[in-house]
């Protein structure tokens, strides 16, 4: 399957379009963005992660994330783990059409920690459960393999304050990413490779007041290892935070471990012709 | 008692009549197909005994030549299966020339030769009257050929007058002579006949079997051609009827009629009568060509009716030893002469020295000398060497016994000559021991040089066989260090593998050899390091073609331990190791078995290291389809080689 960029564009154009007239729709008691755009200095984090992806069948995989988020204190913005901050565990069954397509649908569960943890104001944890679906296409170019992510989340998301409630969002989200092979002309096994991406996020909901809700600009260096994947980098994030008008950003540090597995049990040799 | 004898006599009558039985069919008569009819009875063991009238016809075209046809009527009689009475003999040839065919009558040219004999017989051999007739059919005339018509015969023998006229060309040629009651030629026998263009009368004088002299004379010319008086003969007969003969006697046997008292072919005397003899034998062949006892199915004429006689000397003992043991010795000295002068070890190194050159030669030169015995031996065999008046032979010069003979012989382009010398001894006197002494003179001249070549052969042979290998050994090697050393097209490990085997074995094993095959002095330990040398180069020309795969076929079970992959991470598809721990695990006993090959030094080790590298595949190929989770488990590259080894089954 090729991407035609055309149709992206058409597609993101749509989806921000509903989202704004959503939010004017939601405007029972209107909020107000002030003139002046205030951005809050940037924090640091440190996000851990573990992928799977378990080969079911020809089509069928079963996806799985699970995060261990910290964040930086709050007196101290460049510490990156004082702070617990989520941990994350994304599940889904993925049906791959072919090599450059698949859809991928199913539950989140994130535990959001309070950013003062022990204070009387907040809960501890809080449990957001979200229903994704994601849609993600593929090209070659050249060595270069690009990944177009189209993620959709609904989400129960309430804040650590306590006595919040449950408030109802979508957000839609698309990633660009490159794997660019630094050792081998392509993408295979034991490739060092830097994967520069970046993901827009959009949100939409009754207490939206920016359906613009992040950028994420991710630079990750790799290794692919038989069944494993070592991916890790730097993502700067930028966009408005919970107060109008305000705006945050955060320096991350990646690691990730991906794994894969084909229980299929299929382990013929490639070659037939070998003969001794 | 009347009544009974006539019985007697019926009875034996009507039994012989009954035993008698007629044959009727084809029949071979002395050599000749045909068809015969005679009556036979039956004696011991069903033997056919011929009893009564025989009558025999062939008619038989020519197997080569369809133009000719023979043909031949017989009619005669047999006495217990021996000819008897009259018999008549008519012999045809016929030559067809077939010329045209004319409103359908054949057109031909016929000549004939005729051929009729009526012959008489008596107990199975020739007795009585012969009549011979020879005619011949030319141009559609029939004219006589030649004639024999009053030949007598008895017991066998010709006897009395002798006369035989043929025809040639306007010309009468004739013998005419007699023969005693005996059947010996005696008196004068003339013998006119035509030899090399010329019309020879020769005239013979024989005395009771012995003759004495033959004149030649040329009758166009009326000039003497040949004269020959045996006076040696004419001594010795004179002795004989003087009661003097002292050490011979006139022999009782009787002669062809070929007359000798100690003539070689190669005499005078043996020479003057061959024409005459000829002649006469022509004659005796034709007339007795029916009876098998004096001529065999070839045509050859074994017996003579006519016959002269010999004198027989007497032997002394060791004379008579000599007789017997010089021909076993002789034929020994031949076969050592033929052997050695047919040698081809011997002709083909007659270059690689003066003696060997001459040696050869002296065979050659010896088995010509030794053919020259030839006829003398076969006199002692069949030892009619008795009837041989020796002192004769002797004072004839007899060309084979030389006091010196000179050999000449060609070397590195220079003719060269050596000169053998014998003592002949008085061979007048005692002609047995000289020429036995003679012979092994020639044994012993022999038994030098044939020690002297075989020596030199055999050194030659080894030489040769060591230059041989050596010279094998040579190419091989060369061929060898250019293929292992032409590897600029192969990968690294290919490179390496071949550059320390040739360094190793090619070179520093093969020249510890060498060296050792070099220093070796007893040829045996030598050609044996020598065929340890061959087998190095064997062994590393077998193994070659294994060494140099290695490298691909390693590459190639590489290969066959990936497997395609689809990364869900990076969507891409690629190969990956299948198998990794136990592959990897593996990798570390292949990479100590080329380690090994490449530092190995003894060249018998290089099939062993091969061997295991071969099983090393074999047995990874066989682990790539199979169930290896239990190993896969276990094993891993900080395992010993042996452990790997022992848990891969390698």
């Amino acid at each position: 399957m090729k991407f035609r960029k055309g149709g992206i564009c058409l597609f993101l154009w749509l989806c921000i379009r509903y989202c704004s007239e959503s939010t004017f729709a939601q405007g029972q008691q209107p909020i107000v963005v002030p003139q002046e755009k205030i951005s809050l200095p940037a924090t640091t984090e440190n996000w851990n992660g573990l992928y799977l992806k378990l080969r079911m069948t020809e089509k069928w995989w079963w996806y799985q994330e699970n995060h261990y988020r910290r964040r930086s204190s709050i007196d101290n913005r460049s510490d990156f783990i004082r702070r617990m901050g989520q941990l994350y565990n994304r599940f889904g069954f993925t049906y791959l059409f072919t090599d450059n397509f698949e859809v991928t649908f199913g539950p989140t569960l994130v535990w959001n920690f309070a950013p003062d943890r022990g204070s009387q104001e907040y809960v501890d944890s809080v449990l957001e459960p979200r229903f994704w679906h994601q849609w993600l296409l593929t090209q070659g170019v050249g060595s270069v393999k690009i990944l177009h992510q189209f993620r959709f989340e609904h989400r129960f998301k309430r804040s650590n304050n306590v006595g919040a409630e449950f408030n109802y969002t979508d957000r839609w989200r698309y990633k660009i990413t490159a794997y660019v092979p630094l050792n081998k002309p392509k993408m295979e096994n034991h490739t060092f490779f830097i994967a520069p991406s970046n993901e827009f996020f959009f949100e939409t909901g009754n207490q939206v007041w920016n359906i613009f809700e992040e950028n994420r600009l991710y630079t990750a260096i790799g290794y692919t290892y038989n069944n494993y994947m070592f991916f890790g980098g730097h993502m700067w994030t930028y966009g408005p935070s919970a107060i109008p008008g305000t705006y945050r950003n955060r320096h991350i540090i990646r690691l990730n471990v991906m794994y894969t597995i084909d229980f299929r049990d299929r382990r013929r040799p490639i070659t037939r012709d070998f003969a001794f | 008692m009347k009544k009974i004898l006539w019985f007697t006599i019926l009875y034996s009558f009507s039994f012989f009549v009954w035993a008698q039985e007629t044959y009727d069919g084809e029949y071979t008569f002395n050599g000749l197909k045909g068809v015969g009819t005679f009556d036979f009875i039956k004696g011991e063991g069903d033997a056919i005994i011929k009893q009564g009238e025989f009558k025999f016809i062939r008619k038989e075209r020519d197997i080569e030549d369809k133009t000719i046809f023979y043909k031949t009527d017989v009619i005669g009689f047999y006495e217990q299966d021996l000819k008897t009475g009259h018999w008549e003999y008519q012999d045809e040839l016929h030559r067809i020339e077939l010329q045209d065919v004319v409103e359908f009558n054949l057109d031909y040219d016929l000549s004939s030769e005729q051929i009729s004999l009526t012959a008489e017989y008596q107990s199975g051999v020739p007795h009585g009257k012969w009549v011979y007739i020879e005619n011949e059919y030319l141009n559609g005339t029939l004219s006589p050929k030649s004639q024999a018509d009053d030949v007598r015969f008895r017991n066998g023998d010709i006897e009395g007058k002798f006369q035989y006229k043929s025809f040639v060309e306007g010309k009468t040629h004739f013998i005419k002579g007699e023969l005693n009651k005996e059947g010996f030629m005696n008196g004068e026998w003339t013998f006119v006949y035509r030899a090399d263009d010329i019309l020879v009368s020769e005239v013979r004088k024989y005395e009771n079997g012995f003759l004495l002299g033959v004149v030649k004379r040329n009758l166009e010319t009326d000039s003497m051609i040949e004269e020959s008086v045996f006076f040696q003969t004419i001594r010795k007969l004179n002795a004989v009827n003087a009661g003097e003969n002292k050490g011979f006697r006139i022999s009782e046997d009787r002669f062809g009629i070929q007359f000798n008292d100690g003539f070689l072919s190669g005499s005078d005397q043996f020479a003057v009568q061959r024409a005459g003899n000829q002649f006469i034998n022509i004659f005796l062949t034709n007339i007795l060509r029916y009876d098998a006892k004096f001529v065999n199915p070839n045509g050859e004429l074994i017996d003579y009716p006519v016959h002269t006689r010999r004198f027989v000397f007497e032997l002394t003992r060791g004379e008579q030893r000599v007789v017997e043991e010089l021909p076993g010795k002789f034929d020994v000295l031949m076969s050592t002469v033929r052997d050695y002068a047919e040698r081809n070890a011997l002709r083909l190194n007659r270059q690689k020295s003066d003696s060997l050159s001459y040696a050869y030669d002296f065979f050659q030169f010896q088995l010509e000398k030794l053919t020259e015995f030839a006829e003398i031996m076969n006199l002692f065999r069949t030892k009619e060497i008795q009837f041989y008046d020796l002192q004769y032979l002797a004072s004839e010069e007899l060309p084979f016994l030389r006091e010196k003979d000179v050999i000449s012989y060609t070397f590195e382009d220079s003719t060269y000559t050596k000169e053998l010398e014998y003592n002949v001894g008085n061979i007048e006197e005692s002609f047995y021991t000289a020429l036995s002494g003679y012979i092994a003179q020639i044994g012993t001249k022999t038994s030098e040089i044939k020690s002297y070549v075989d020596g030199s052969l055999t050194r030659i042979e080894r030489d040769d066989d060591l230059r041989g290998i050596e010279g094998q050994m040579r190419d091989r090697k060369d061929e060898l260090d250019e293929k292992f050393t032409e590897i600029q097209d192969f990968d690294q490990m290919t490179r390496q593998i071949l550059r320390a085997v040739h360094d190793n074995i090619l070179e520093t094993n093969f020249n510890q050899l060498n060296e050792k095959y070099a220093k070796e002095e007893n040829f045996d330990q030598k050609k044996e390091t020598a065929k340890v040398m061959l087998d190095l180069l064997d062994e590393m020309e077998s193994k070659y073609e294994s060494l140099s795969k290695i490298s691909e076929r390693e590459q190639r079970l590489d290969e066959f331990y990936m497997e395609e992959t689809f990364n869900p991470f990076t969507y891409t598809r690629y190969d990956q190791r299948a198998k990794p721990k136990l592959y990897e695990s593996a990798e570390i006993v292949f990479e100590h078995y080329v380690e090994q090959l490449i530092n190995e030094k003894d060249y018998t080790q290089i099939k062993n290291w091969v061997s295991k590298i071969d099983r090393y595949f074999e047995r990874m190929g066989e682990l790539r389809e199979a169930d290896t989770r239990r190993e896969e488990r276990k094993i891993n590259r900080r395992l010993s080689v042996s452990k790997i080894e022992s848990m891969l089954e390698f």
